[in-house]
């Protein structure tokens, strides 16, 4: 049973007994005939070149004796992919999580950050408590925060969903904590992650950073780590400080915290991304994720960075990366709410796609929230785009 | 590691009259001290008690003198933090 992904144990359990499943099952290595092990009048609807394996539909007691086969390595969810949105949310295996019915629904994030557009259309009826540590008043008028917002929980409503954020459904708690300038003190953020546990969200998102290098013990950190402590997923920038080492300012050098590096679309890690060892020599960041060129929400009356049209900008950085983290976070913890912190940030860790680059530049690689829903680290394929996002993650097609 | 960052804490000695944001770190709960700091003339922005701290802001004079007291575990600047885009 250990062969079959977790998720499509938990389907078959829930499932009755005649129910039709659409799986992938792949086959070992130097198996010669995959297809002769299939039960009669089961028949794969596709058989795959690149690795050995078939796509079919068949019940679940048929998929649990294909798993007492010798000759199967694995059996995967054949997830249906209608919708490929733009590049950065399909790239890391959003839109099979959504499909297999995990929008953020029910899960809270916390933004922290320049505030937030509460009239874009991209977060209607989601924006749940907002309060001011900066004494501007909630609104966005930087445009930092309202784009961050956009790429964890965006709906992609003013876009007819093509600039979709990761957990679309996900609730928003909004502090400001950063000024007009995109600027603050660590003791506003500190009080804006107060804030955030006081309204008992289940994620923070901090996009922001003070000067590197750091070694983790100044109050913002550790701030976030007894946050982390207390049960919140804490997700922080590493910096654009890069491509030197030493470069990851606070919070990023927090211990217990998800520090986050940029990726391009091609799975290369960022220039510009901050690069560890932190000052007292531990590796970060920990996972990277994409942050160059991310079109997201640009709050109303604002110019921050290049819009497209006037419900969107593009906008780099591992503030960018830091939200996708968010949004995963918000996809597993809907999915598995029983996680801890460390549990989720394990999980991050040990499914991302290793680039091979050192652990200082690319922590554990670049994170994939399928690959952690399915808790199987994911194939090295070329990136995804357009339909068909499944089998090229998978590697199938 | 002492109450204070030894290069931090040559700057306030280099400028005793300047007006320095500080993260003050308490042994106990830091509203015991906030009445404390505001009849020293010492503005409390903020009490932080996830960490038992206070966000305050003085003189580096009276910040140096904070370094004396056993309640005060630790003083660090308030830096500034930024967006990463």
């Amino acid at each position: 049973m250990e062969k079959i992904a977790h998720s499509l144990l938990r389907d078959m359990k829930t499932k009755p007994a005649d129910a039709q499943i659409p799986v992938i099952v792949k086959y070992g290595k130097f198996r010669k005939r995959p297809l002769e092990t299939l039960p009669a009048g089961t028949r794969p609807s596709r058989t795959f070149r690149i690795i050995p394996a078939v796509a079919l539909t068949t019940t679940p007691k048929v998929i649990e004796s294909l798993s007492r086969d010798p000759g199967v390595e694995r059996v995967w969810p054949d997830l249906p992919v209608r919708v490929c949105l733009d590049v950065s949310v399909p790239l890391i295996g959003a839109p099979q999580v959504w499909e297999a019915g995990y929008t953020g629904k029910g899960v809270k994030i916390a933004i922290l950050d320049t505030g937030i557009d509460p009239y874009h259309p991209d977060f209607a009826g989601r924006i749940v408590a907002t309060a001011d540590f900066t004494g501007e008043g909630p609104q966005d008028r930087d445009g930092h925060g309202t784009h961050v917002a956009g790429i964890a929980a965006g709906s992609g409503r003013a876009s007819k969903g093509r600039y979709r954020g990761l957990a679309p459904e996900a609730s928003l708690y909004i502090a400001k904590v950063l000024g007009r300038e995109g600027a603050g003190l660590m003791s506003d953020v500190m009080a804006g992650i107060e804030w955030a546990i006081e309204q008992e969200v289940d994620i923070m998102n901090l996009s922001l950073g003070g000067d590197p290098p750091c070694d983790g013990s100044d109050a913002l950190s550790e701030t976030c780590d007894v946050a982390v402590e207390k049960g919140y997923v804490v997700c922080v920038a590493a910096g654009n400080g890069g491509p030197a080492p030493y470069t990851i300012g606070s919070p990023g050098c927090a211990k217990e915290v998800i520090t986050v590096g940029a990726s391009t679309d091609q799975d290369e890690v960022a220039d510009f991304s901050s690069r560890g060892p932190t000052t007292d020599g531990r590796t970060k960041p920990d996972i990277l994720l994409p942050g160059a060129s991310i079109i997201s929400c640009r709050a109303k009356d604002t110019s921050l960075g290049n819009p497209v049209g006037d419900n969107y900008a593009e906008l780099s950085g591992s503030s960018m990366a830091t939200p996708h983290a968010s949004g995963i976070a918000a996809l597993i913890l809907q999915a598995r709410p029983e996680l801890t912190p460390a549990q989720l940030k394990a999980f991050l860790m040990e499914t991302a796609l290793d680039l091979g680059l050192s652990p200082n530049e690319q922590g554990a690689g670049r994170a994939d929230v399928y690959a952690v829903y399915l808790e199987e680290p994911p194939p090295v394929t070329p990136s995804p785009g357009g339909e068909g996002c499944l089998l090229r993650l998978l590697g199938l097609s | 590691m002492g109450k204070i960052n030894r290069s931090f804490k040559r700057r306030l000695m280099q400028e005793p009259e300047a007006k320095f944001r500080l993260i003050v770190r308490t042994r106990d709960e830091p509203k015991a001290y906030r009445s404390l700091l505001t009849r020293r003339g010492i503005k409390v922005k903020r009490e932080l008690g996830l960490i038992k701290a206070l966000a305050i802001e003085c003189e580096a004079s009276s910040a140096l003198a904070l370094l004396r007291e056993g309640w005060v575990v630790s003083l660090e600047e308030d830096r500034e933090v930024r967006a990463l885009n």
